[in-house]
């Protein structure tokens, strides 16, 4: 069986649970080259910014990511506080880690349950979802919501967390810490999950680098890199942390760096708890829409490191109470080109898993950025790549860019052609 | 005996107990109690008891689909012969008495053999399926199969070689009558149990079957009647795989006679006891091993096969040897 | 030798736990008190000043004024729960209940409107 064949992963297969497309080129089991292709779900999340208020768009840019909801809104309402020139309430900014932390243990311990669903091992599943109860109960109680928590607002957060709050919260976190420990001691030490995550999905330091991986799968390959630390937002700066990195880069690498990645947020958790100053929670206690009409016009890159890497919000504002242009890149987005990288060379078998590996939140990445293509043979390269995008603002002074009006026409053209591809 | 009576009895023996009817309320019964386990296992609540038959029902009741590229006869028939294969070999296992209902010198062949016939049936069904996972599916469950028949029958030999006997109930009244013998088949029993594990294409070795990679390998076209059929094979073939090594290692139904006279009722009624003890007994360390393990790669179960389990078989067949030579067990 | 089996220990130690999980509907968890389900209005105090119909993300709320009678409409369908309507309500006529379960087969049920003088 050594003659070359196409398999086609996805948009629609069991071990992906949002459409993404590989087209693998194997070798009997042996994988040679795969491509990838993106945006199946595109939801228009960006053009819809731009009809809404700054106030009403925290709440739909939360609803970007069902798992790094806070990652979204804290990253949006950064950049708009900064082009208001706010300067949030120390309470808020630690209340705003405490749930940062709180989500990342809930993101990191559903990755743990859906790694081991992908390589057979249901009860480890069971298990890690079993635990991140005690999270998503504690989000809950703090903010109102297991998923959309809701909690930022431009200025501060909305809700105080009391005394009862805390000591609930640090009992839980007293006993998932002996499950982190449990998990450490034995998932990675456990040998059918060696024999499924050791050199398979390598990337390495160098190659992780150059495809400008993100997050635990970049730390995972050796690469420093957590946004927390080198542009320290909210309370990071004053918590004490460290930014956890391993050198294999192989899917056990990232298992190992995500479960002390958990164990790190727990201890960020009782220093922000420990520490939590008194004081406001907003930084004006003016109405919204009466903050927002102070808005200043001009450009701001906020970043952020969410649970899968860093996340970046471009706003763009022109002194109205709506935005002119947001754009959102998602971690999942830079680490794509790992999954390419390191599915070759692996067997068919492995694909679920190297796919897992990253964490992709696939439907989270399909917005993607602007390309302004020269002709349309460009554009066709972009679109297969899935990098390509409406760059609206810049058609007046750029008149290479396509229009929304171009891109529907181009789409269509596209996909009535598409039986003879 | 007049004819009649014997042919009734017979039809008894296939039809009611121990045959189809009590196959398959035992099979459901093993589904639920593997079901609940795992799910307790999991820390989960499981399923309700009566879950397996509403499921079998549900299935019955549903459309049987024959997808347009099968081959439809060969895909029809797939099932009905798995679940004729695996329900014939319980008349050869010895269930309350030392005999089983059934029984003649060679029987093991026979068992072993048609325990081999529910992968075949999968594996002609899952092929002529012509479905692109089905397929792939297939050419793996086919892979296994060579993986683990091998080290299935060799640990098999052993209790038979030291038996010197190839009939089942032979076998079962030999390690019956000489319980330090089990010890002796601790090796050949773990082969074995590993071996019916992958038999039944399980966690770890559910590798033809892998969820996540393709949907449930060669029974992904299948629905309603006929997957109906699988599952409840699935389901018979574990029922009869732990019977057939509670016979072979660990002596069927004794020590049933030690308490009361094997040919009496009394015996009977211990003996099929003693029978659901050891075979849920079975079920249930099969069911902790898929609870606690990953699922391996093809390639890593053959060689965990033909590196690990084949040696060890061999080391068991020698252990027989050296143990009936020295003659230290009476 | 590396065995297989790390989790034997504690797998059979989950035997002697409770579930984990519960049999719902039958049973069902209670809400803590933060929590954001159902909008629960109550017409008495409501000025009509419409800042919850403002900043609703997802249009959910309309208030009309018709004279001195205001309608004040709401679609549990639109909603997306975030309350930020309450937050705004400079007399807190808008509060989040703990209703969760609102799934229903008749869209007309998912309407709420109340008419009511200024």
């Amino acid at each position: 069986m050594a003659e070359e064949t196409t398999i086609p992963i996805g948009p629609q297969h069991p071990s992906l649970k949002e459409p993404a497309n590989f087209e693998l080129t194997v070798e009997g089991e042996q994988i040679t080259g795969a491509e990838l292709s993106i945006s199946y779900n595109h939801r228009g999340i960006e053009q819809a910014v731009r009809s809404k208020s700054y106030l009403e768009n925290i709440y739909l840019l939360e609803r970007i990511c069902g798992i790094c909801s806070h990652s979204h809104t804290t990253a949006f309402v950064r950049g708009v506080e900064q082009l208001l020139g706010l300067s949030v309430p120390d309470r808020a900014r630690y209340v705003r880690t405490l749930v940062a932390e709180l989500e990342r243990l809930h993101s990191h311990l559903l990755w743990l349950g859906v790694a081991g669903h992908e390589i057979g091992f249901d009860t480890l599943w069971q298990y890690a979802w079993r635990d991140r109860e005690a999270v998503m109960d504690s989000l809950e109680e703090l903010t109102g919501n297991r998923v959309h928590y809701s909690i930022n607002t431009i200025g501060g957060v909305r809700e105080d967390i009391d005394t009862e709050t805390i000591d609930a919260i640090r009992d839980r976190m007293a006993e998932l810490s002996d499950r982190i420990d449990f998990y450490l001691e034995t998932v990675p030490a456990e040998r059918t999950v060696q024999l499924r995550c050791e050199d398979v999905g390598v990337v390495s330091k160098q190659r992780a680098q150059e495809l400008c991986a993100v997050g635990p799968t970049a730390r995972a390959s050796g690469v420093q890199g957590d946004v927390r630390k080198d542009e320290p937002y909210a309370a990071y700066d004053e918590v004490d942390f460290e930014v956890i990195t391993a050198e294999d880069g192989d899917l056990l690498a990232r298992l190992q760096v995500r479960i002390e990645e958990l164990a790190e947020s727990v201890a960020i958790i009782e220093q922000v708890l420990a520490d939590l100053p008194e004081g406001e929670l907003k930084a004006s206690q003016k109405p919204p829409q009466a903050l927002l009409a102070g808005i200043e016009s001009g450009d701001v890159l906020s970043r952020y490191e969410a649970p899968r890497g860093e996340l970046t919000h471009f706003i763009r504002s022109d002194g109205s109470d709506t935005p002119e242009r947001v754009h959102v890149r998602v971690p999942t987005l830079a680490n794509w080109p790992t999954v390419v990288e390191a599915l070759k060379g692996s067997y068919i078998a492995d694909t679920p898993i190297v796919v897992a590996g990253i964490d992709p939140c696939i439907s989270c990445t399909s917005r993607i950025g602007v390309a302004v293509a020269e002709d349309e043979a460009t554009l066709a390269d972009a679109t297969d790549s899935g990098v390509v995008g409406v760059d609206e603002s810049g058609t007046d002074d750029d008149p290479g860019g396509y229009t929304l009006d171009d891109l529907r026409e181009y789409g269509i053209e596209w996909y009535e052609g598409g039986d003879t591809r | 005996m007049s004819l009649a009576v014997e042919l009734g009895q017979s039809l008894f023996y296939v039809l009611v107990f121990p045959g189809f009817a009590f196959l398959f309320g035992y099979a459901l019964v093993a589904e639920y109690a593997d079901r609940k386990l795992y799910a307790r296992l999991q820390n989960r609540v499981g399923p309700p008891a009566v879950q397996p038959f509403a499921d079998f029902l549900k299935l019955l009741s549903k459309e049987s689909i024959v997808p347009e590229d099968a081959e439809g006869t060969i895909f029809e028939a797939a099932p009905i012969v798995a679940l004729a294969g695996v329900l014939t070999p319980i008349l050869y296992v010895p269930i309350w008495s030392v005999e089983a209902v059934f029984a003649f010198q060679g029987d093991l062949i026979v068992v072993l053999f048609l325990l081999t016939i529910p992968s075949f049936a999968l594996i002609f069904g899952g092929w002529h399926s012509r479905n692109a996972f089905g397929q792939v599916g297939t050419v793996r469950t086919l892979t296994q199969l060579f993986g683990y028949e091998i080290p299935f029958f060799l640990a098999c030999l052993a209790p038979a070689v030291a038996a010197g006997t190839w009939s089942v109930s032979g076998i079962a009244s030999f390690v019956g009558t000489r319980p330090l013998y089990i010890p002796v088949f601790a090796i050949g029993f773990a082969v074995a149990l590993l071996s019916l594990q992958a038999k039944l294409e399980r966690i770890p070795f559910d590798v033809p079957e892998a969820e996540t990679e393709l949907v449930t390998g060669p029974l992904v076209e299948y629905s309603g009647r006929k997957l109906a059929l699988f599952r409840l094979t699935k389901d018979v073939e574990l029922v009869v795989g732990a019977a057939l090594l509670s016979a072979l290692f660990l002596g069927g139904p004794y020590p049933a006679g030690a308490i009361a006279d094997v040919g009496s009722t009394a015996g009977a009624v211990i003996g099929f006891g003693v029978f659901l003890v050891k075979t849920l007994a079975i079920v249930f360390v099969l069911t902790v091993l898929r609870a606690v393990l990953a699922r391996l790669r093809i390639e890593q179960l053959v060689s965990v096969f033909y590196l690990w389990l084949v040696p060890l078989a061999l080391i068991q067949l020698a252990v027989v040897g050296v143990v009936g030579t020295t003659e230290v067990i009476p | 030798m590396r065995l297989p089996g790390k989790l034997v220990p504690e797998a059979l130690k989950t035997l002697g736990k409770d579930s984990a999980t519960i049999r719902y509907p039958e049973q069902s968890r209670s809400m803590p008190d933060r929590f954001r389900g159902r909008v629960a209005f109550d017409p008495d105090g409501c000025t009509g000043c419409g800042m919850c119909e403002r900043h609703c993300a997802a249009d959910a709320i309309v208030v009309e004024a018709d004279g001195s009678e205001i309608s004040w409409r709401y679609d549990e369908s639109a909603c997306m729960f975030c309350g930020q309507c309450g937050e705004s309500c400079p007399t807190d006529v808008i509060t989040m209940s703990e209703e969760y379960d609102l799934a229903s087969s008749d869209p007309a049920s998912f309407e709420t409107t109340h008419t009511f003088e200024r």
